[in-house]
């Protein structure tokens, strides 16, 4: 058969790997691979808008010093103002930087701010060689602007710088050749010369533009492909603490929900270091209230000894006393039995778990009392027939002899005044004084006084006899049918049967509830009652003996749901706590002998139990008296097909 | 008053001698015969008849139901009575269609005596 619940570990596992089939592996998607490009592009293109800010504002400062120290000054006859040099170089410098500073400021890494910064920057270019007169080696800032503006990674605005740097040259090289190549009557190629220049340079610069874009996009991949990793390492790492949770919390309801309450105990002083909070239903207390010396305080001062001495042998390294079994008193005053199955020892510390056997014992003991009943049962079947035939026999004999008896005084008698004629006429006649001596030696008057009697003891004992082996009888043969039984029809005329054993010691008052009719075993149910009855009797018959005090026993019934309650409770001097527990044991009494055959419990709990399906139970203070509870189901029958279900 | 006869049936002779002597002082009323077991028993009833036979139940060999059922077929008009001491519920059933009447043992005299002049009177 499959077990209900797979084992823990299994589960977890199942649960894991659900997580891991959830948590599918997929391909980087393209666009969040081009929104990672897109963005690290727009962050490196305004560090560069940045970058080229500053550019601008040195190169319009060098330009302006740059103006001064060549040509500072025009004169026109006495007069000396600034160069127009310096001054293109301030003004126009700061107009032209006008426009991509502010587009810097405004619309940093848009495409038109880089062209409008490159058109600047050619600008300045194309600036810088005419303040400096067409000096050829002032031609390699163009070069060195087109290598800066390469750091843009953006080959378009290579094109357009290009496009600016081929505009100006054509036409200073047209008008004012001067200012371009520095002299001005320059040779037809030189445009060529330059442009070829410019061109291999930007073949260059193109290619690592692209170059460097294609890095980018590896760079944009592999941190998409390490953002859908780290997600899905997340994604794993909550299922499995949700997983881990859940486990933990499946641990916490399988330890803590169990009836088994696992402990550590430190062996010497059986001190608690740790218990389940679920020890509190145990101990009748608060999960809060269990302290330290609980478990030790709630032993049984009988058992503690034991407890330890196993516990140390446990801990010595003696598996076999790994079981322990101990009664227990819990604050609230609840007796229970208890076992403790210890697993491990570390350091002192015993580890196991403990268990509230209370109901288990009691089946047990019901158990075994069902079974005693059970053996006495078919004992006294066979004892029962073997006892009736010679008590017939000897019944019979002794009131043969009882019957001859009165015959054989009658001839004695008669022979007796024979015997005294005799004498009286020959007092010689030695015949008769034998005869009459021997009646004097045996003593006569006592024979005759003597022998009825004790005859009539051996048939009064016979009868006990007969008594003790029909008792026995119920046991081995239940007999009668079942039937409606009315309880308090069945008491009343109990009572008047039983009136003779309680009526010189005890009045009886009842108080009879509106019950219903129970079904049930009629005659038996007379004689359970009419044993509790007799005990009540005796107890009080025990009490008052020799004075003139009178006992009361009261018997009422009541409805208790769905049985009847019928309670008989005595004044009389109740049950010692030692006998308590053997109440109900067959053949246990504590009357004189002669006075209880120790059968009449036994058989009520049979009666009651057994065959009715209901509770046979007794309070008992010594001192004050005893009640016994007879609760019988209305329908016995019912009750047993549900606990057959 | 015709005498009327009485045979009783057991495997045990103290039973039987116990019930003689019980019975001793009713001999002039009634003839009683005592038969030690079934095999007995049917020796006296092919011998003569009986107005009552009082069997227990169980005997080795032929048991009292046994007898009692045979009695009924050879002699309808006697009656019958089971002496048992048994607690068997099952045999007592048994017993209690096989017969006129079922006495418990240990049966005291003035029953048994009561029982059998009810008997003998009706016959």
């Amino acid at each position: 058969m499959r077990p209900v619940n797979p084992p823990l570990k299994s589960c977890i596992g199942r649960s894991l790997r659900r997580a891991d089939s959830e948590a599918e592996p997929s391909e980087p998607s393209t666009p969040r691979r081009e929104v990672i490009f897109r963005e690290m592009t727009d962050r490196y293109q305004r560090e560069t808008d940045r970058l080229f800010g500053k550019l601008l504002v040195a190169q319009w400062l060098f330009a302006v010093v740059l103006a001064l120290v060549i040509s500072p000054w025009s004169y026109t006859g006495e007069a000396r103002e600034l160069h127009v040099h310096v001054k293109v170089a301030l003004g126009f410098g700061a107009l032209m930087n006008a426009l991509p500073l502010t587009l810097i400021w405004l619309r940093p890494g848009w495409w038109g701010t880089r062209h409008a910064i490159a058109v600047v920057q050619m600008m300045w270019s194309a600036m810088l060689i005419m303040i400096s007169g067409g000096r050829i080696e002032t031609h390699f800032h163009i070069f060195a602007s087109l290598a800066f503006l390469a750091i843009y990674r953006d080959w378009k605005i290579l094109l357009t710088a290009t496009l600016v740097v081929s505009i100006d040259h054509l036409a200073r090289g047209l008008w004012w050749p001067e200012s371009v190549y520095g002299v001005a009557n320059p040779e037809w190629w030189r445009f060529l010369e330059h442009a070829s220049w410019i061109a291999c340079e930007d073949a260059v610069l193109i290619y690592a533009c692209i170059r460097g874009v294609k890095d980018v996009q590896r760079a944009a991949t592999r941190e998409a492909r390490l953002e859908r990793t780290n997600t899905i390492v997340e994604r794993k790492v909550a299922d499995r603490t949700v997983a881990l949770q859940l486990a933990v919390e499946r641990y916490r309801e399988l330890v803590e929900g169990s009836a088994a309450i696992p402990f550590e105990l430190e062996v010497r002083t059986l001190r608690i270091h740790y218990i389940a909070p679920q020890a509190a239903r145990l101990f009748d207390c608060s999960p809060n209230e269990l302290t330290d010396n609980l478990f030790a305080s709630s032993l049984h001062p009988d058992d503690e000894p034991l407890v330890r001495s196993a516990m140390q042998a446990f801990a010595r390294g003696e598996p076999k006393h790994d079981l322990i079994e101990f009664r227990m008193t819990t604050s609230a005053g609840r007796h229970l039995h208890a076992r403790t199955m210890v697993s491990s020892c570390l350091g002192g510390r015993i580890r196991g778990i403990i268990l509230d056997v209370t109901r288990q014992k009691k089946l047990e003991s019901d158990l075994q009392q069902a079974q005693k009943l059970e053996s006495v049962g078919r004992l006294a079947a066979g004892v029962a027939h073997e006892i009736n035939t010679p008590v017939q026999f000897v019944n019979d004999s002794v009131q043969f002899v009882r019957d001859s008896m009165t015959d054989l005084m009658g001839i004695v008698q008669k022979q007796q005044a024979v015997v005294a004629e005799v004498l009286a006429a020959n007092p010689s006649a030695h015949v008769a004084r034998a005869a009459s001596d021997a009646v004097a030696t045996a003593d006569l008057p006592y024979l005759s006084e003597e022998i009825p009697r004790a005859l009539e003891r051996a048939v009064h004992g016979l009868d006990r006899v007969a008594v003790i082996v029909r008792s026995m009888k119920v046991f081995a043969h239940p007999g009668g049918e079942l039937a409606e039984v009315d309880l308090n029809t069945a008491i009343a005329s109990t009572l008047t049967v039983a009136r003779h054993e309680y009526r010189y010691v005890a009045d009886v008052e009842t108080s009879f509830g509106d019950v219903p009719r129970i079904v049930g075993y009629a005659g038996e149910l007379n004689q359970v009652i009419l044993n509790v009855l007799i005990n009540a009797a005796h107890a009080i018959g025990d009490r008052v003996n020799g004075s003139s005090e009178r006992g009361l026993i009261t018997v009422s019934t009541a409805r208790d749901g769905d049985a009847v309650l019928v309670s008989i409770s005595d004044t009389g001097g109740g049950i010692p706590d030692h006998v308590r527990e053997r109440v109900f044991d067959p053949f246990f009494t504590t009357k004189q002998v002669g006075r209880g055959t120790g059968q009449g419990l036994a058989i009520a709990r049979a009666v009651i139990v057994e065959k009715h399906h209901g509770t046979l139970t007794f309070e008992s203070k010594v001192g004050v008296g005893t009640t016994f509870h007879i609760r019988i189901p209305i329908d016995s029958r019912v009750s047993q097909t549900e606990h057959a279900a | 008053m015709t005498i009327k006869r009485i045979l009783f049936v057991d495997d045990d002779a103290l039973v039987l001698a116990g019930l003689r002597n019980v019975l001793y002082r009713e001999r002039s009323r009634w003839e009683m015969v005592f038969a030690l077991g079934g095999e007995a028993a049917l020796v006296e009833l092919a011998r003569g008849s009986f107005d009552v036979v009082v069997s227990d139940m169980r005997m080795p060999g032929i048991d009292g139901l046994t007898l009692l059922e045979h009695v009924r077929t050879m002699s309808p008009t006697t009656a019958r009575i089971m002496l048992s001491g048994s607690a068997d519920q099952h045999e007592v059933d048994r017993a209690t269609a096989a017969v006129d009447i079922l006495l418990g043992k240990p049966c005291d005299a003035r029953t048994l005596r009561e029982t059998l002049e009810r008997f003998t009177a009706r016959t």
